[in-house]
């Protein structure tokens, strides 16, 4: 088995991945619930099954670990003490270690430290009261069967392990043939493991003494067996006390994972993806040849290529998707961590955990989401006594939730802490020079909020070892706004924050609005087009030597030349050409008119990254190679808007 | 005709070593991820031999042990169990397990366990 252990790797560090963080579950739920006896199984089935699955690898480290871990919870499970905060913090420490250690030994590097907490559990372990001893087994029975007397000398293979149970095992099935008199050295010491590698039993049987000893040594793990009869001894047989077996253990438990999954590396799946992109280029280029051919049967052909492409797109896409949970899960632990050790009172909530969003998505906004939630604790939930004071209950309410919007999902990150303030925001960012006082009637109070994510913007007095150094939320917002999502912040004093995140579900392939402009061709993803309209159907007027359009209901909003705005125009007099369409863009709560020279249509592209050439333009976002071959730019309405108009 | 072992694990890992090593003589193998499933399946396949983890989440092994024994008083069922599991594989023995595994184990040991399991009687 060594020679090919590398092939288990994988699946050992996934798994026990997997049984890390049901533990880490378990112990949080248990720290809400002490009495829940559930977590403490779980949490001592994840133990035991890591340390079964370390020895098979030959991890000893982790085994060791894991082996401590599963002694503590055990008493724990035999209600010998109690898990308290004490408890399950070394609990968790050691699940830490145990990571570091599986880490160290599967990579064949470095060492794994365990010393410290392997003390610190078995000290644990022990402080408890010794859990009383349930014995097991039957006594062999006093002397009264039929035929002759006989002692079998039994010898254990060497590599023997659980010599106790092989024992055991051995005098059960004499016993079936033959009635056991007394076994040397007595059953409890057999029991106990205390002989080295033979023991003795004596027997009444009235079966062949051959027959006896070929039974005895089918048992797996017997070497030998001599069975030789015995003088009829004077009846003084050595018979300790039969005891009860232990009650059947069989309870109900969560389960931990039960769904029929295949693992898949990352970079197939990403492969699969470029794969099925290129197949829809490819379907749009034969479209295109059909339709300039004139060919109507290749057109059948082609609706048929059409559907099944878009199925195995939406098949790939969708083995991209994991439920948010996978990250959402390490959040518990950390918001319990970070609340102690602020002497906050939180209660942690989530939702929304089976909301699936593309993996590499999911990936990039971990972060986002933990510098959230440490706002949240660090400066949205108040102490105990200040919530006490403002007659709120003592424990404050920190919730994560997911939830979906059409093409869209929605991170809320939501606290019923003390709020935001308006006035101090605004006289931050005057103070800062990003805003002039006399403006203050212009923003709305969504806009002061935003300051916060101004680079280096902080209200805080003084950092604390959290957050409040005014770094972090500028990071956030701008990974959002990376990941073409937008970030929105609401909040009443007194009563809490939330903090919204907008989020595309996928990133690789987008539909998009394809607009061109002399023989170049844009793209825009249709997330950020509101609305298409004729010349006709809008009024064009300049406010303050600025182009506007006004809508049908009335309202106004900048325009901008598509020809100007990507340079194959310089800015003119007119602000739309006859025969020019508007498009009706957004980003956020912004909005943009266009005016387009044409449209071609709606189609589905894959969005490949800009090259280094590219990059830096304002208003492009990447690129994309369209059904005739030829590249289209991406539009990105979010640095789009904020070129002049 | 080929003998078939029914696998119970709840660890994907520990079944696939199990699997790996028994497919490899030639044993048909079918799976179970607990105890209740391991009753489902049992009944599905019939398997020669289960090979029978004893702690799993739903409904740990000997529970399942004690049902499968209940429903055929002929099954053939292996547990396997890790260090330090002392009694609970004597309370298998006692509900009618025919042999049992330790974790970590060789190869040659469990083919050996299956072969011997396979040509003993089941005791009703």
């Amino acid at each position: 088995m060594s020679d090919d252990m590398s092939a288990y790797r994988d699946v050992f560090l996934s798994e026990s991945a997997e049984y890390l963080q049901a533990m880490t579950e378990g112990l949080l739920a248990l720290e809400a619930e002490p009495n829940d006896l559930e977590p403490v199984e779980t949490v001592f089935r994840g133990a035991h099954s890591l340390k079964g699955m370390a020895a098979a690898m030959a991890y000893g480290s982790t085994q060791e670990l894991t082996h401590k871990m599963e002694s503590l919870m055990d008493t724990v499970r035999h209600r010998v003490q109690a898990a308290d905060h004490e408890l399950i913090d070394l609990m968790l420490r050691a699940i830490d270690v145990v990571r570091e250690t599986i880490a160290a030994e599967s990579a064949e590097t470095g060492e794994a430290f365990i010393d410290g907490i392997v003390a610190e559990l078995v000290a644990r372990t022990t402080a408890a009261p010794a859990a009383p001893e349930v014995r097991s087994g039957k006594a062999p029975a006093a002397d009264t069967g039929e035929g002759a007397l006989f002692q079998a000398r039994i010898t254990l293979e060497e590599a023997c392990v659980l010599k106790g149970v092989r024992a055991y095992m051995a005098i059960k099935r004499l016993s079936h043939m033959s009635t056991v008199v007394e076994t040397r050295p007595s059953a409890r010491e057999i029991e106990d493991e205390r002989f080295d590698r033979s023991f003795e039993v004596i027997f009444r049987t009235s079966a062949a003494p051959e027959a006896v000893r070929n039974a005895l040594i089918a048992v797996t793990e017997v070497e030998d067996v001599v069975v030789e009869p015995v003088a009829e001894p004077a009846p003084s047989a050595n018979t300790p006390d039969a005891s009860p077996r232990p009650a059947s253990s069989a309870r109900s438990v969560p389960k931990l994972s039960e769904t029929q999954t295949v693992r898949i590396s990352i970079g197939h799946l990403d492969a699969m993806v470029n794969l099925v992109g290129e197949l829809v280029i490819i379907r749009s280029r034969l479209e295109r040849i059909a339709r300039d051919a004139d060919l109507p049967e290749l057109g059948d052909t082609l609706d048929a290529l059409e559907r099944v492409s878009a199925e195995l797109q939406q098949e790939v896409m969708q083995t991209r998707m994991v439920p948010v949970g996978n990250i959402f899960n390490r959040f518990p632990r950390m918001v319990r961590d970070l609340a102690r050790d602020l002497g906050k009172d939180v209660a942690f909530e989530t939702d929304g955990l089976d909301i699936e969003l593309d993996r590499t998505v999911l990936d990039e906004i971990g972060d986002p989401i933990v510098h959230l939630l440490r706002n949240c604790v660090d400066h949205g939930v108040e102490t105990p006594e200040e919530r006490v004071a403002a007659g709120k209950p003592e424990r404050g309410t920190v919730r994560l939730a997911a939830e979906r919007e059409r093409e869209q999902i929605r991170i809320t990150v939501s606290d019923d802490g003390r709020g935001l303030d308006v006035g101090r925001i605004w006289s931050a960012a005057v103070a800062r020079g990003l805003v002039e006082d006399s403006a203050r009637d212009s923003y709305s109070e969504h806009d002061i909020f935003l300051f916060v994510c101004a680079p280096g913007f902080s209200t805080v007095d003084h950092a604390t070892k959290v957050s409040g150094r005014g770094v972090g939320m500028d990071v956030v917002k701008g990974k959002i706004e990376y990941l073409g999502g937008t970030i929105s912040i609401t909040s009443t004093p007194g009563e809490g924050t939330s903090i919204s995140l907008r989020l595309p579900l996928t990133l690789a392939i987008i539909q998009a609005l394809l607009l061109a402009c002399g023989d170049q061709v844009f793209a825009v993803p249709l997330s950020a087009v509101d609305e298409v309209l004729g010349l006709d159907e809008v009024t064009l007027k300049t406010v303050e030597g600025r182009w506007v359009t006004v809508l049908r209901d009335g309202s106004v909003i900048p325009i901008q030349r598509l020809d100007v705005v990507c340079g194959v125009a310089e800015p003119g007099e007119a602000a739309a050409d006859p025969g020019d369409h508007i498009v009706i863009i957004h980003s956020g709560e912004e909005m943009r008119a266009l005016t387009v020279p044409r449209l071609i249509g709606r189609q589905e592209i894959v969005i490949k990254p800009l090259s280094a050439l590219f990059r830096g333009l304002h208003g492009i976002g990447g690129a994309t190679v369209l059904g005739d071959g030829h590249v289209a730019l991406i539009l990105d309405p979010r640095t789009l808007l904020k070129m002049e108009g | 005709m080929s003998k078939t072992v029914l696998v119970v694990d709840d660890a994907a890992f520990m079944r696939m070593m199990i699997r790996d090593i028994l497919a490899r003589e030639g044993y048909v193998i079918h799976e179970a991820v607990n105890g209740r499933d391991a009753i489902e399946k049992y009944a599905e396949v019939k398997p020669d031999v289960v090979t029978m983890d004893i702690t799993m989440p739903e409904m740990s092994g000997l529970e399942a042990l004690r049902r499968i024994r209940e429903y055929d008083p002929a099954a053939r069922v292996l547990v396997v169990s890790a260090m330090g599991q002392q009694k609970m594989i004597v309370e298998a023995l006692e509900y009618g397990a025919m042999d049992f595994l330790v974790k970590p184990f060789q190869p040659t040991k469990v083919l050996e366990t299956v072969k011997k399991c396979l040509q003993s009687t089941p005791r009703c």
